[in-house]
């Protein structure tokens, strides 16, 4: 932290200055998202004459038919990701348990070999990925989408796991066996408690990658019912442009209702999710 | 006070246990295999299958379903003839670069700095959740909203209205083969916001109050200040968006499969999406492969020089 005593003594001004500054900022960031809320209340005819400003009375309508639309893939996305996460970190950390806590022969040669698939592309990989999952029948399964996902970032959330696992002290381990406490306890009672920020981390990043997820979710699923967010919003944006002759209240109202589940989720852990997208995890 | 004799009986206690403990870790160290077991599968699976897979499938000629044939070269041949590959690879440099040094690392570095000036704590606190809010909304509704508000090529465009104060002509922006690709760097102006911001003020709150003070007592300018003092203890952290930056965005080609199509007339076309095409636009599977080949190769290249390069930059300090 800067000396803040010595601070004081500057006058106030450069502080307002930089205040209004990032106001400015602000705004800008906020711009596009203050227009599509503007401009989802409105109806066709007022979009063509005042595109810019707020015009009454409102149109409520666009939202209940966005809604329509837009629900279904909510859902679906959030299955998606939640199964997603869920199932990466589970799998993530019981294979960072298993590197930490035993030595078993070839232990160290192991872990290089699966740490050296971070240098593998995912463009290398897509197409015959791709072919696998059709292959095995996982088309318009939400599992095509799933298990990918949970297998292709584990390289990397094992290597962050493995080093926060080796943090815990062996003596809570010692002490557990001692008492008759099998792996699996220890697993759960002392390894997963000790290490709730690195999981906590992990998980939201995880969350928004599979909820901004665009690549499979589109080459997958295909059937319009199992459609994420992404895919859906650009598919009703066309459709409905198509029908109605280029008008966007509607699609716009869907835009604002699908941003609203991570913006409930992120008031109830922003404590949380800014001490996991700062702790020195993510640096060189 | 314990009695020595205790304390020494003490000690032998706590010897057995530990030699106890090991040898029962001993016993089990062989159920290591299981934990990590449905890992190996599915990475044998899901992560080393495909790489060999497009590695060999690459040399062929391949529709993805029953038709291999092996041409060896043909297809890099082909590729690195391709005059629509070349003019991808032009148009990723061009995005990714711009997308590194203003987005990730120019732009969000300001912001941090504008924060880190700040002396009120609430303000602060007001500025950092609020800068992180954009990182909810999905990636995808900036695209659309972007496309279909800002940069519409009517005249109900917003940026055609906005230039349109200033007497200038609206244009299509997406929509034509000259401004496509500026356009796509528009994309998100001012470019900041999200939660690298956040990475790069938690660097410069690690700055030792001493280095500070002293830079305060020999009166410096805050410009010289962030370049000769800030920049320097970011270096990791830009290290780490650099890299992953580029890995990123070399393969990337979400807008591209989204919104553009990689048109009009190419313009904004990038490798990734080239392949995206080649296999599930034409089943050209094989020839996908080879692409996908030759990204590899790129990025491999690229990140060895990086780390080669960087390192000798770090000798040097």
């Amino acid at each position: 932290m800067r000396a803040k005593g010595e601070l004081k003594k500057i006058s106030v001004i450069p502080q307002i200055i930089l205040l209004c500054v990032l106001a400015v900022l602000l705004l800008m960031v906020f711009f596009p998202l203050i227009m599509t809320l503007i401009k989802s209340v409105k109806t066709p005819t007022q979009d063509t004459y005042k595109p810019f400003e707020l015009t009454f009375p409102f149109c409520w309508e666009n939202y209940s038919i966005a809604w329509l639309y837009v629900s279904p893939l909510i859902s679906n996305s959030l299955f998606i990701a939640i199964m997603d996460t869920i199932g990466s970190l589970i799998l993530a950390s019981v294979t960072a348990y298993g590197f930490t806590r035993f030595k078993f022969p070839g232990r160290e040669i192991i872990f290089m070999a699966i740490i050296s698939l971070m240098m593998i592309p995912g463009s290398l990989t897509m197409i015959p990925k791709y072919i696998m999952i059709r292959d095995f029948g996982l088309i318009n399964k939400y599992f095509g989408v799933i298990l990918p996902g949970m297998i292709a970032g584990l390289p990397f959330r094992l290597l962050l796991l493995r080093t926060f696992f080796n943090g815990v002290p062996n003596d809570l381990f010692e002490a557990a066996e001692i008492d008759g406490a099998n792996h699996l306890h220890q697993f759960f009672h002392i390894m997963i408690p000790m290490c709730i920020p690195i999981l906590a981390t992990i998980c939201m990043n995880n969350f928004l990658q599979s909820w901004n997820e665009l690549l499979w979710p589109r080459l997958i699923l295909l059937d319009e019912n199992l459609q994420t967010i992404p895919i859906g919003l650009a598919s009703f944006t066309q459709n409905y442009q198509t029908i109605t002759g280029g008008t966007m209240g509607a699609p716009l109202a869907g835009y604002i209702i699908v941003s609203i589940p991570l913006v409930i989720l992120f008031a109830f852990t922003s404590k949380q999710f800014v001490r996991g997208l700062t702790s020195g995890a993510f640096k060189m | 006070m314990k009695s020595n004799k205790e304390a020494s009986f003490e000690m032998d206690d706590m010897a057995l246990m530990r030699k106890r403990s090991a040898a029962m870790r001993r016993r089990r160290t062989y159920w290591g295999y299981l934990w990590i077991l449905p890992a190996i599968v599915g990475l044998l699976l899901f992560n080393y299958y495909p790489p060999i897979v497009a590695v060999i499938k690459s040399f062929t000629e391949w529709n993805g379903v029953n038709f291999t044939e092996f041409i060896w070269f043909r297809n890099y041949k082909e590729i690195l003839t391709d005059p629509i590959f070349w003019k991808g690879i032009k148009n990723v440099v061009i995005l990714t670069a711009f997308q590194i040094l203003i987005g990730s690392v120019f732009a969000d570095i300001i912001l941090a700095e504008l924060i880190f000036n700040l002396k009120s704590e609430k303000a602060s606190k007001f500025f950092r959740f609020a800068f992180l809010i954009p990182v909810l909304v999905p990636g995808m509704v900036g695209m659309l909203v972007w496309t279909k508000i800002i940069l519409t090529s009517s005249p109900t465009g917003f940026l055609n209205y906005f230039i349109g104060i200033f007497g200038i002509e609206p244009r299509p922006w997406l929509g034509s083969k000259d401004t496509a690709l500026i356009s796509l760097m528009i994309m998100g102006f001012p470019w900041i916001g999200g939660s690298q911001f956040l990475i790069y003020l938690a660097g410069l709150y690690n700055i030792p109050a001493s280095c500070v003070e002293a830079s305060k007592l020999d009166g410096i300018t805050a410009v010289k200040r962030i370049i000769y003092i800030d920049l320097p203890y970011l270096l990791g952290q830009v290290k780490y968006f650099v890299t992953l930056g580029f890995i990123s965005g070399i393969q990337g080609f979400g807008v591209q499969m989204m919104i553009t199509g990689g048109g009009p007339d190419y313009a904004t076309t990038v490798p990734g999406y080239y392949m995206y095409n080649e296999a599930f636009g034409y089943s050209n599977y094989g020839y996908a492969c080879a692409v996908g080949m030759i990204l590899f190769v790129i990025i491999f290249v690229m990140t060895i020089i990086n780390k080669v390069f960087l390192k000798t930059t770090e000798d040097k300090m």
